[in-house]
């Protein structure tokens, strides 16, 4: 897959092999531009163990607000619990058609909320029934290890155990998430930085049309 | 099912938008004889209030109310303030933005006319059918009764309609769109009676409802004709940020009726906001 290109700045700090790191920080830019890319999800699963479980799990929140989620991207833990509440004046219907997670809830009252577990891993897309262009994606991960990218495409993992890891980056515009080996060692540092071609962003179209007129 | 609604009744707050159009059209008089088709520009604004209130996973109710102003400049007679209110039922069958989806709807409106023989309602009962192909495309089959009930006996008129449209999202901002449509049933036009060249023993064998009217001047006629109006139009909508957009809009509509036609043309200019 050329879509994807990678360069690994710390190459010269870790030798020649697969970089490795305590703790990694992950750059994305777009291949057209170099364009920082914000909502990228970087995650580093482990290869040498099972990862570990969810641990002291927070409600994740993905709010209805301006008839718009937010946030746009949502990366969780297999098993995490994801909290849906309607801050709009208006009504919301959630769904996702997506395999990992099929669900809808409807919230038809301001203030009204509802959660979903997320216990299998995927990318999950969500929309809203009553206003089509409403759209926000849920990656869910089978690690603890993950990041998404800022407006400065910048994202960085947690603390990472000595050990191999497979690294993905995914992002909702990029045709296939990049998935690289890495090594993580005590007391290092990485910056890895990746490109990507971004797909144009297709959303469907929330202005208002025109109307008829009597003439 | 009703039941279940009924609690979420009056829950959500109204979506309010509004529009601004100016529209200039070349044959405003409707007239067949190219001596008397005269044209105007027309300016309005409207405002409107809409409650959407789901019912069910399929089904949504949506009521509002609007109103407005439009002025003629060159043909005063032509002003009018306007106030109406909305109902309809819809359908979505299936989840997603590609499930198609059914309206029904209801509206009535009525118009106040500086030149007030025009004065009256208009009840128009209308069905849609939506279906989104993909992320750009769109077609809307939509079919309505249109009774128009006037002061004046050349505005009690009704007709019925069929149209399709299919719009095209070039990207997320731009989009265009095309659609053709046919009234059936009863059209208003107008006859300059000094000059026009219509012949009058025919013409008034053959109009209806014929009602002498001010608004383009001394010896003007209003009448009805039982007609088809067979329209296309194309439009092209920049969206002005998430809440907005300044369609830029063509129509032709060409009547057929009665030994009687005559084509109007409109370009009109709108800017939508939904708050």
């Amino acid at each position: 897959m050329r879509t994807w290109s990678t360069s690994v700045l710390a190459a010269a700090l870790l030798g020649l092999a697969a970089p490795a790191a305590e703790t990694v920080k992950v750059v994305v830019r777009t291949t057209l531009d170099g364009k920082p890319v914000a909502d990228a999800v970087v995650s580093a699963t482990p290869l040498d163990r099972p990862a570990p479980p969810l641990a002291n799990p927070e409600m994740v929140e993905i709010e209805q607000k301006d008839q718009e989620f937010r946030p746009y991207v949502t990366a969780v833990q297999v098993g995490a619990k994801i909290n849906f509440p309607n801050h709009d004046t208006v009504q919301h219907h959630i769904y996702s058609l997506s395999k990992p997670k099929r669900f809808e809830i409807p919230l038809y009252q301001t203030g009204a909320a509802a959660s979903e577990v997320f216990d299998t891993p995927g990318i999950v897309t969500i929309g809203c029934n009553i206003h089509d262009w409403m759209v926000a994606y849920i990656v869910v991960l089978p690690t603890p290890y993950f990041a998404k990218t800022d407006n400065t495409g910048a994202a960085a993992l947690p603390p990472l155990p000595p050990g191999r890891y497979r690294l993905e980056v995914w992002h909702p515009r990029a045709p296939a998430p990049l998935v690289q080996e890495i090594t993580s060692a005590p007391d290092k540092a990485a910056v890895l930085e990746f490109s990507v071609a971004l797909k144009p962003d297709k959303r469907i179209r929330r202005a208002p049309g025109g109307k008829p007129t009597d003439y | 099912m009703l039941c279940l609604g009924a609690q979420h009744l009056g829950l959500a707050g109204p979506v309010l938008s509004s529009s601004a159009s100016a529209s200039w059209v070349d044959n405003i008089t409707h007239s067949p004889y190219l001596d008397a088709a005269y044209d105007a520009t027309v300016y309005d604004v409207n405002g409107a209030a809409e409650w959407h209130n789901q019912l069910s996973r399929d089904v949504s109710l949506q009521y509002g109310a609007n109103a407005g102003y439009e002025s003629c400049p060159k043909y005063d007679g032509l002003d009018r303030v306007l106030a109406g209110m909305q109902f309809s039922v819809r359908r979505k069958l299936g989840l997603g933005p590609f499930a198609p989806a059914f309206r029904a709807e209801v509206s009535y409106t009525g118009s106040w006319y500086r030149e007030s023989l025009r004065n009256g309602t208009r009840l128009v009962a209308s069905c849609s059918w939506t279906q989104r192909w993909n992320d750009s495309w769109q077609t809307i089959l939509a079919a309505d009764f249109l009774h128009n009930d006037g002061h004046a006996a050349a505005y009690d008129y009704h007709n019925r309609g069929l149209s399709l449209e299919t719009r095209y999202d070039l990207t997320e901002r731009w989009e265009l769109a095309a659609g053709a449509g046919r009234r059936l049933g009863e059209q208003i036009t107008y006859a300059w009676l000094g000059g026009s060249g219509a012949e009058f023993p025919y013409a008034f064998d053959t109009w209806k409802n014929t009602t002498e009217i001010s608004t383009f001047g001394k010896n003007w006629n209003a009448y009805t004709i039982d007609a088809h109006a067979d329209s296309v139009w194309f439009s092209i909508s920049p969206a002005l940020g998430g809440n907005s957009s300044l369609p830029l809009r063509f129509e032709q509509t060409t009547v057929v009726g009665r030994g009687e036609s005559y084509h109007t043309r409109m370009i009109s200019l709108s800017f939508v906001k939904r708050f």
